[in-house]
């Protein structure tokens, strides 16, 4: 028997294939968005010298990063809806999966982050007057959040790549395109090829942008 | 208030501890206006803890200062409600924008500019706008010789450099008093020079100032008074002329081995 790539029925089908992409990195990027919203004031939290904050912030982050995406993606689009809690489209509980695994990955980035601005930055902004919310804003975050764009960008990837799972819950993304494709042709080591060089050429773009952010932000500092 | 009348600062009592260690044991001192009070002693001797009490960088743990006429105590503990520290941290950095401090490793913003690195705490301590602060920085920048630079960042510029920007930052909120702790401990040799010429010129312009320094030389020009302490706490003090024989073993062995070091 000889082994075949056929390359046409990637091109006949290339459009259903791309418009799966853009959704795939639609709601990755949301889920991203999300966790990186959520990363941080959990991060804060998790510094607090409250318990009343450090607490809830240190079990959401080990409930985010403990439980699998699957049972995440499921409990949110399947279950709540069968209890009648809400019910979501595909999309948003997708989405809303994404970005609640992401964030306990974001807010441990976010800590070691802050951790790894010298202490003489907060003395040098507290020695000329600046409250504690404006060293945080004005001085620390914005050293803290250039150190945080490499490891990030992990967290974009596993985000990316964990959007695969929502096909399961019948989100038209690129990998549920592929699948759909590959039955009906009988080829599917051409069309998971496929999906799987789309996934890596949209990481090469996004690490590329990162790569472009950091060096935007590390003005004046010496990497 | 009749705040002139009596010392710009006073510590009463002030300690410090962290954890079960005692970094600063109850110390009393007055620094009256227009006086330069320099503190030497052997690392490890509290002179740093002493210095960084006086504007709360390191809160200490018992005792009163008085600074101006106002009284401040340590912060009592919110560590349940943190937002209730508010009202007196607040309090804390209207102390602070009237007392400079310039540190040992500079503490300059990396990712400002020279000029943003000035400009920072008059736009959001002193309220100045931007164009305002701007060039409010340029004109400090200039007392210290940096004006020049201003558009350059911190990495671009040598310690000496660096050090006058973080001067010129705290000089521009127009401070009562200007404590310098170790300024000149990380400058390369042949920079330190600049740096405390402009420390002279700043107490020979009538400057109120603490500055924890190992140039003895400096301390015996420019101080009114010389401080020694040891072990966390005040040995002996007095006029550099008075320095130069002193009462206490422990000066007399410490400046021993500093000038034969």
């Amino acid at each position: 028997m000889v082994f075949a790539f056929d390359t046409t029925v990637i091109s006949d089908h290339s459009s259903e294939l791309l418009d799966g992409l853009l959704l795939t990195v639609e709601v990755a990027a949301l889920g991203f968005a999300i966790a990186a919203l959520l990363g941080l004031p959990l991060a804060l939290a998790g510094r607090s010298q409250s318990p009343l904050l450090r607490v809830p912030a240190t079990l959401w982050v080990g409930l985010a990063r403990g439980v699998p995406l699957l049972i995440v993606i499921f409990w949110l689009y399947y279950a709540a809806a069968q209890e009648g809690l809400f019910s979501l489209t595909a999309f948003l509980a997708g989405a809303l999966s994404l970005g609640l695994t992401g964030s306990g990955y974001m807010s441990e980035i976010y800590r070691t982050a802050f951790s790894a601005v010298p202490s003489g930055q907060r003395e040098g902004a507290a020695a000329i007057g600046l409250s504690r919310w404006q060293t945080f804003r004005l001085v620390i975050f914005p050293q803290a959040l250039r150190t945080a764009i490499p490891p990030g960008m992990n967290v974009f990837v596993m985000l990316l790549k964990g959007a695969t799972l929502l096909s399961v819950i019948g989100l038209a993304d690129m990998f549920y395109t592929a699948k759909l494709v590959a039955v009906n042709e009988f080829k599917p080591f051409e069309l998971y090829t496929a999906a799987a060089v789309l996934v890596i050429a949209v990481t090469l773009v996004a690490a590329l942008a990162a790569g472009v952010a950091e060096r935007r932000m590390s003005k004046g500092v010496r990497r | 208030m009749s705040a002139s009348t009596s010392s710009l600062l006073e510590l009463r009592q002030v300690t410090k501890q962290f954890g079960e260690t005692t970094v600063l044991h109850p110390t009393d001192l007055q620094v009256e206006r227009g006086e330069v009070v320099c503190v030497i002693g052997p690392s490890g001797s509290g002179k740093s803890t002493l210095l960084r009490c006086v504007n709360f960088i390191a809160p200490p743990t018992t005792g009163t200062i008085v600074f101006d006429g106002e009284e401040y105590r340590p912060p009592k503990d919110h560590r349940w409600i943190p937002a209730l520290g508010i009202p007196e941290e607040q309090r804390l950095t209207r102390l602070r924008t009237q007392v400079g401090m310039v540190f040992q490793q500079f503490n300059v913003f990396p990712h400002l500019t020279v000029r943003e690195n000035v400009a920072l705490g008059l736009r959001k301590t002193c309220g100045l706008g931007k164009k305002a602060a701007d060039a409010r920085a340029v004109e400090e920048l200039g007392k210290v010789g940096m004006a020049e630079k201003a558009a350059a960042y911190p990495e671009q510029l040598s310690g000496g450099q660096k050090q006058r920007v973080a001067i010129a930052r705290a000089l521009a909120l127009e401070p009562k008093l200007m404590l310098f702790d170790e300024a000149t401990s990380a400058l390369d040799p042949e920079l330190v020079g600049g740096v405390l010429q402009i420390m002279r010129d700043l107490a020979a312009g009538g400057m109120t100032m603490m500055v924890v320094t190992h140039e003895m030389r400096f301390a015996m020009d420019v101080a009114d008074r010389v401080i020694f302490m040891d072990r966390g706490g005040i040995v002996e003090q007095g006029t550099p002329e008075q320095f130069k024989s002193p009462q206490h073993e422990r000066t007399r062995a410490f400046l021993k081995s500093i000038n034969h070091g």
